[in-house]
């Protein structure tokens, strides 16, 4: 049984109240939409996708389709929130507050550390090189993994639009990729 | 700025992984995909596994916190339900 197989058994479970049914959707779609929303920039990404669950929960008695159109229903519902929480941030800034200081000696692999973060700005450089159309696409396709027609209905354009983003985002990252290289 | 635009069809293989040989200009675009995957997907899928080990099909070493190797402990069967040493 594929995992195609296996979500459209847990909706259908979800459907019926069953918890088995959510528990399944969420172990299965879980880790993807909070992936999705850290890429993205959320500010509590774990939070948002419980706050994405939470409106799937609400309104999954109303839905209709198979597992496929529950995936991207749910990032449907993820990128709504990130949009709405991006619009709510700029409106009202949250200033830093500095945390108390921590005595307590941790052993950390300082190293492995520095690697993991130059590694992470890399990326999110690069992502940040993309307009935000070809960020939602590129993102909703790697870590969503959404088709090209899933993606175009979670985003609500047509599929040519998404694959001339997809095209012209690929293009970028390959350009950027080849300037750093050449620059380092 | 000029955009060179990809076929769609290559674009497809550098979201699947499935590039061939002639197409290895495009594989740092790929090696960046998966870099993005592992940088935002594994760690919350590792999280996730960890809360729910069953989920996993594979349960998690138990620690053994008993220095002494002769009186250590058989692996408990599900640590995560309660069960100790």
């Amino acid at each position: 049984m594929d995992s195609g197989d296996n979500l459209d058994l847990a909706l259908a479970a979800a459907q019926a109240n069953a918890e088995w049914g959510w528990n399944g959707l969420y172990r299965n779609l879980a880790p993807s939409v909070t992936g999705y929303l850290r890429a993205q920039g959320a500010a509590e990404p774990e939070d948002l996708t419980a706050d994405v669950f939470l409106q799937a929960v609400k309104a999954v008695k109303r839905f209709e389709g198979n597992g496929a159109a529950f995936r991207s229903w749910i990032f449907c519902i993820a990128h709504n929130k990130l949009v709405d929480e991006s619009r709510y941030r700029r409106r009202r800034p949250v200033e830093p507050v500095a945390e108390p200081a921590d005595d307590t000696p941790v052993p950390v692999a300082v190293e492995d550390e520095v690697l993991s973060h130059l590694a992470e700005d890399r990326v999110r450089l690069l992502l940040e090189r993309l307009t935000s159309d070809q960020r939602d696409v590129l993102l909703l396709r790697i870590l969503g993994g959404l088709t090209v027609d899933e993606v175009a209905r979670t985003l609500g354009k047509n599929p040519p639009a998404v694959k001339a983003l997809q095209r012209r985002g690929l293009a970028c990252l390959k350009r950027e990729i080849a300037a750093q290289t050449v620059s380092v | 700025m000029e955009v060179t635009e990809l076929s769609d069809g290559a674009c497809e293989k550098v979201i699947s992984g499935c590039l061939s040989a002639a197409e290895s200009d495009l594989l740092p675009v790929r090696w960046f995909l998966e870099d993005v995957r592992s940088l935002y997907l594994e760690p919350v899928t590792a999280a996730a596994a960890a809360l729910h080990p069953s989920a996993t099909g594979s349960r998690p070493t138990a620690p053994c916190l008993n220095d002494d190797p002769s009186r250590r402990c058989k692996p408990p069967r599900s640590w995560w339900s309660g069960e100790t040493c």
